[in-house]
């Protein structure tokens, strides 16, 4: 079972984010609560962007029907569903 | 006679089918005599403000049966509607609003639009307002709405749309996609962009109901195929992305969505594999690419009758739809026949008024060239290169100038450089376009920044002018541009750089 460390699968995400675009204000502003679908950050671009930047960096496969705005709410949701898909891995 | 105004369809489909259901969104679910009398509500709402024929009526509200009212009900009042994108800055809504000169906007219960201008609620206040039709006498030459897109100079402009030129397409659209009262449409484009013509009015004028696309669901493949499926949707109208999404990401098997009769796509092109991915999902529906930009609704269309051969590159635009006339000129000035590439003209019923308080760019693109025109007759052109077939359709090829397709949104790279330009700390920029690897583009963005200027201020700066579809992808900072030997920025330059072994 691969082990992930929680920092770095939140940093890792963190920086992707920051990094395609959509993210205009102060890095440290982008807080894991911080609504990401409402807000715009994560468009239906960005997100399968994502999804495929996550599947690259992490020794995890995101299944369709993981790919929903409850996963994806916030970067804590997204880790959660990283954390959850590495334990049946 | 009656279905030569826009707004005659949700009078005649209430006429015929009152009882029937006009707009499913959510949990709420409006039959057309609601829809109806809640826009006739509106619109003299709007007389009794003091909106008369011709004027511009803002639309700022998010998708809902009472904002799809408001729609009819500006048009009912005998003015034009001009949808407003809720999500862009306000900088640019108020540019807009000034533009058009708006008589009124509506908003609903977010309200405080912040734009200067009357607000009226789409959803409050409005009981005390008669529910019968207005019929104030408007002819099919009467402006119906206008459209705000990317403008080249920083700009955006606004597209004239007649009645006439929204009913030639919706009547074609309603027929050759046989749709009827039993139809349940997707609403899926956002009303500021045109896609939802053939959502909003051609559910209207087939008396068929539409079902609204949650912006928040519109990113996640598995809840469209739900919505699709809990929803009976038969027809689909979307831009290809959402679509290439659903192909790979909805785990469908094949033969799901049995109730999706007809996939409709327009706005960019459809990755060839994608689509063929899709058809082979949906073996029982019909597929066909709308192709037109703003300024001429759609066009042309082609029926993508067969998953396209492994060969196959790109989906062609094919051939132009009833009462409108297409064709392309070459770089010689004559009409490209088979086998020949040239840029696209068009000339009919479906062809813009022109560009609102623009005559010089009007005068630019409706142009007094081709065959048989009448003697104040002009016709469009596009700056879209297509190739023409053996068989005399088209195909997209790419663009005359710096406009670039994303997601379906139009956008103008030099409209990025000027709000780039606009940021004082930013001495020069340039803003490229490179392909990505799903055959979509990504905006690069280059500046050069006067000493002390930070980097960290740019995108902040940029969301503040543009809306989010136009924020670059990537934003480099950089010591120089690099220059062509005239001494003008060299694009070509910069385009490979951002792409890096990509290339």
């Amino acid at each position: 079972m691969p082990q992930l460390d929680s920092a770095d699968v939140m940093a890792t995400i963190r920086d992707h984010l920051l990094q395609t675009g959509h993210w205009a204000d102060p890095p440290a502003d982008l807080a894991p609560d911080y609504p990401l679908l409402d807000s715009g950050v994560l468009d239906s671009l960005g997100l399968m962007r994502l999804v495929a930047h996550i599947e690259e960096r992490f020794p995890i496969r995101i299944d369709d029907v993981d790919i929903l705005p409850e996963n994806f709410e916030d970067l804590a949701s997204i880790v959660r569903l990283v954390h959850e898909k590495a334990l049946v891995e | 006679m009656s279905g030569y105004l826009l707004h005659h369809y949700v009078e005649a489909a209430t006429r015929r089918h009152p009882a029937s259901v006009a707009v499913l969104a959510g949990g709420a679910s409006w039959t057309y005599e609601q829809l109806n009398a809640r826009a006739n509500q509106i619109a003299h709402g709007l007389r009794d403000r003091g909106v008369r024929r011709g004027d511009r009526v803002g639309v700022l509200a998010a998708k809902s049966p009472e904002t799809i009212a408001a729609l009819h009900g500006v048009l009912k009042s005998g003015a034009a509607y001009v949808a407003l994108d809720a999500n862009a800055p306000a900088e640019r809504l108020r540019r807009i609003a000034a533009d058009a000169g708006l008589a009124a906007v509506l908003t609903d219960s977010l309200g405080a639009t912040g734009l200067g201008v009357p607000e009226m609620s789409v959803d409050r206040g409005l009981s005390g307002f008669p529910t019968d039709d207005p019929g104030i006498a408007l002819i099919d030459s009467d402006l119906a709405y206008v459209l705000y897109t990317s403008g080249s100079t920083g700009a955006p402009k606004g597209v004239m749309l007649t009645h006439r030129n929204a009913t030639a397409f919706v009547q074609w659209a309603a027929g050759e996609f046989g749709l009827t009262a039993r139809d349940r449409l997707s609403s899926h484009a956002p009303l500021h962009f045109d896609l939802s013509i053939l959502d909003i009015f051609g559910s209207a004028c087939a008396a068929a109901s539409v079902v609204v696309i949650p912006a928040k669901a519109a990113a996640f493949p598995v809840r469209l195929a739900d919505l699709i499926d809990r929803h009976g949707i038969t027809v689909w109208y979307s831009v290809p992305s959402v679509l290439a999404g659903i192909a790979t990401r909805a785990a469908l098997r094949p033969g799901a969505l049995p109730t999706l009769r007809t996939v409709l796509f327009a706005g960019e092109v459809f990755p060839v594999g994608q689509l063929r991915t899709l058809m082979a999902l949906l073996p029982h529906a019909r597929f066909a690419n709308l192709y037109g930009p703003t300024e001429t609704n759609v066009c042309t269309w082609h029926e993508v009758a067969e998953p396209p051969a492994d060969g196959c590159r790109r989906i062609p635009i094919g051939r132009a739809i009833d009462n409108t006339e297409v064709w392309a000129v070459g770089a010689d000035g004559r009409r490209a026949g088979p086998g020949e590439t040239g840029e696209l003209y068009v000339r009919g019923a479906t062809v813009m008024r022109g560009y609102w308080n623009d005559p010089g760019l009007t005068a630019e693109r409706l142009v007094r060239q081709g065959t048989g025109l009448m003697p104040d007759e002009v016709a469009y052109r596009t700056g879209d290169l297509v190739e023409v077939a053996a068989d005399g359709g088209f195909t997209f090829v790419g663009r005359r100038d710096n406009q670039i397709k994303r997601r379906g949104y139009r956008i103008e790279l030099g409209d990025i450089e000027a709000a780039l330009a606009a940021v004082p700390s930013v001495a020069e920029s340039a803003v490229v376009a490179v392909p990505d690897a799903t055959g979509g583009v990504e905006i690069e963005a280059y500046a050069v920044l006067d000493a002390g200027g930070e980097p960290a201020g740019l995108l902040p700066a940029l969301r503040e002018m543009l809306p989010a579809y136009m924020l670059p992808d990537r934003l480099r900072t950089v010591d120089h541009l690099p220059r062509t030997s005239t001494g003008k920025v060299d694009r070509q330059a910069l385009a490979p750089r951002g792409t890096g072994s990509a290339r």
